[in-house]
């Protein structure tokens, strides 16, 4: 069971409160997307959860077993790509790979269908440096998606993309999500993004960081993100969250509707 | 050197169609001149000197055919390649250990600096007597020396180049279950490769120093034997053959490095563009 548990999670930099007691539990294939302000602790606590950053209290419990160094059926995308920069494409999405006991060769052909997935397919030669932005961040999706872990922690690895781009890869992302499952942990500033992608989807605020909602996405999957933006009840939960980043208290009445589903 | 050249030289080709090619044979031309200047002064000093013991060029290049026909000149060649060859490849060796092992751990940096620059900035032929008493007079002591000498610019570099890669990566090596020796491998020693080749570089010299020392404070042998030997006999031309041998070898083991070095590291060269 590929489930995260956060208990009573408190993370202190020094002096500085990042976030007291947070309490998240994502299911074993849950998609939970994490959505707050700048500076909330996404990042950290996604981190965390990664087993690279230090609790100051509190606990993790990542598939039943307390988390403390990172695991390998857990893969994370990094904010800032973090590509090797004396790797090509196909050797970077390969990483991983590699790590886990592969030979060059097999690893970089398991690594192709991964470096299509992304749209990379003919530039699987090319150093990131050759790259833009946005390609060099899908290299980074690539990579973590290549190992097939059971979770997936995301930190806004859609945030260097261009709006078109973003759309297609959310599309992607969808599809290779219901044709695998797997447990998602996806940080991002789009709203948008958070509820095509999500089962739940959880509102962060800032100073202190904490988790001030969470919010169900009623859609049924497979679903058709163009449909979705359609749909009123888009609006509505757009609304709500809206609302929830700006720090506004709820009407009782929105509150009503996004627990009710 | 040239590349950096060629680069900030880009604009003025651009609006002079052909301009390229000129400017690349102009610079073939002045780097073949300058090549042949030295000989070519040495020549004619050796004919106006009228001296037995000033030789020139032609002599010595003469002298070396009749070297390398004898069989004497690639006998003396082989046991001194295999003195440098094997030295530079033990020094590279230990050299890229303990220079990562600096590089990566703050503590080994902090309880081995201070042999490290002591030993850096102490002539190291001062050593060889004593080294010579511990180890004989043999193959192994020659090695040793040379291994010596190629160990300092290796490790410094190593040291230097792996303490420059972003922290970032460590982190990503961690969150993949990547093991120490796997961060080596694909993490350490790639980042840290153009600092190594540098290192590398320097090596080939020190390690030529270091075989001609070698050769000459234990057993005799190798190129340095032939220079002792003909030196000895006042045969001027005879014993410039090996060291113009040697000066070759370092020319060619440079070259071909700082050609690895743009080939093996694209990014470093380019991100710059
Ligand atoms: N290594 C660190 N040392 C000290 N403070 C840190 C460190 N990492 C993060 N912080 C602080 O913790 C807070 C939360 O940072 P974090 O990166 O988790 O935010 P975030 O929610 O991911 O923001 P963003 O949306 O901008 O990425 C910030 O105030 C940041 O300055
Ligand atoms: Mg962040």
């Amino acid at each position: 069971m590929a489930n995260v548990d956060i208990k009573d999670l408190s993370k202190h930099f020094g002096s500085l409160g990042v976030f007291d007691d947070i309490n998240l539990h994502v299911d074993d294939n849950e998609f939970v997307s994490i959505l707050g302000p700048s500076g909330c602790g996404k990042t950290t606590l996604l981190r965390i959860v990664a087993g690279i950053e230090d609790t100051t209290a509190g606990s993790v419990i990542v598939a039943g077993e307390e988390s403390r160094k990172p695991r390998p059926d857990t893969a994370l995308v990094f904010q800032n790509f973090r590509l090797l920069p004396w790797r090509t494409v196909e050797d970077n999405v390969a990483y991983g790979l590699r790590l886990r006991g592969r030979s060059k060769a097999e690893a970089r052909s398991l690594a192709q269908p991964y470096v299509m997935m992304v749209g990379l397919a003919g530039r699987e030669k090319k150093y990131p440096y050759q790259l833009s932005g946005g390609m060099q961040q899908r290299v980074g999706l690539a990579r973590a998606l290549a190992v097939q872990p059971d979770i997936l922690l995301m930190d806004e690895p859609f945030g260097a993309l261009d709006a078109q781009t973003r759309e297609l890869m959310q599309d992607e992302l969808l599809r290779i999500w219901s044709a695998d499952r797997k447990t998602v942990m996806f940080v991002t500033h789009s709203i948008d993004e958070a509820i095509v992608l999500s089962d739940r989807v959880v509102v962060m605020q800032s100073d202190p960081g904490r988790i001030v909602e969470h919010i169900p996405v009623p859609f049924d999957r497979p679903r058709d993100a163009a449909a979705m933006r359609a749909d009123p009840r888009f609006t509505t939960l757009r609304a709500e969250m809206w609302a929830l980043l700006r720090q506004e208290p709820l009407s009782s009445d929105m509150t009503h509707r996004a627990t009710g589903e | 050197m040239t590349r950096v050249t060629d680069r900030i030289r880009t604009p003025s080709r651009v609006s002079r169609p052909g301009g390229r090619r000129g400017r690349a044979n102009q610079q073939q031309l002045l780097w073949w001149s300058g090549l042949l200047i030295v000989p070519v002064i040495w020549q004619l000093y050796s004919m106006v000197a009228d001296s037995t013991l000033i030789v020139g060029p032609i002599e010595v290049a003469e002298a070396a055919v009749e070297m390398a026909v004898d069989g004497e000149l690639l006998q003396a060649a082989g046991q001194s390649g295999l003195v440098f060859l094997t030295g530079i490849a033990a020094g590279t060796a230990v050299g890229l250990a303990i220079g990562i092992l600096v590089g990566r751990f703050r503590t080994m940096d902090v309880m081995l600096d201070p042999y490290i620059s002591a030993l850096f900035a102490t002539p190291l032929v001062a050593v060889v007597p004593i080294l010579i008493v511990a180890l004989g007079f043999g193959f192994g002591a020659k090695v040793v020396i040379v291994a010596m000498f190629a160990f300092f610019p290796v490790a410094i570099n190593t040291a230097a180049g792996v303490r420059g890669i972003p922290r970032e990566f460590d982190e990503l090596a961690r969150s993949f279950c990547s093991s120490e020796l796997q961060a080596w491998r694909d993490i350490l020693v790639p980042g840290a490769l153009p600092y190594i080749v540098t290192g590398l570089r320097l090596a080939v010299g020190r390690s030529l120093i270091a075989v001609v020392v070698a050769e000459f404070s234990t057993a005799v042998t190798g190129l340095g034997f032939l220079i002792l030997r003909y030196s000895r006999r006042f045969d001027m031309a005879e014993s410039l053959v090996p060291v113009v041998l040697l000066m070759l070898t370092g020319f060619v083991f440079y070259t071909l490095l700082k050609r690895v070095e743009a080939r093996l590291a694209p990014w470093i060269l380019r991100t710059s563009e």
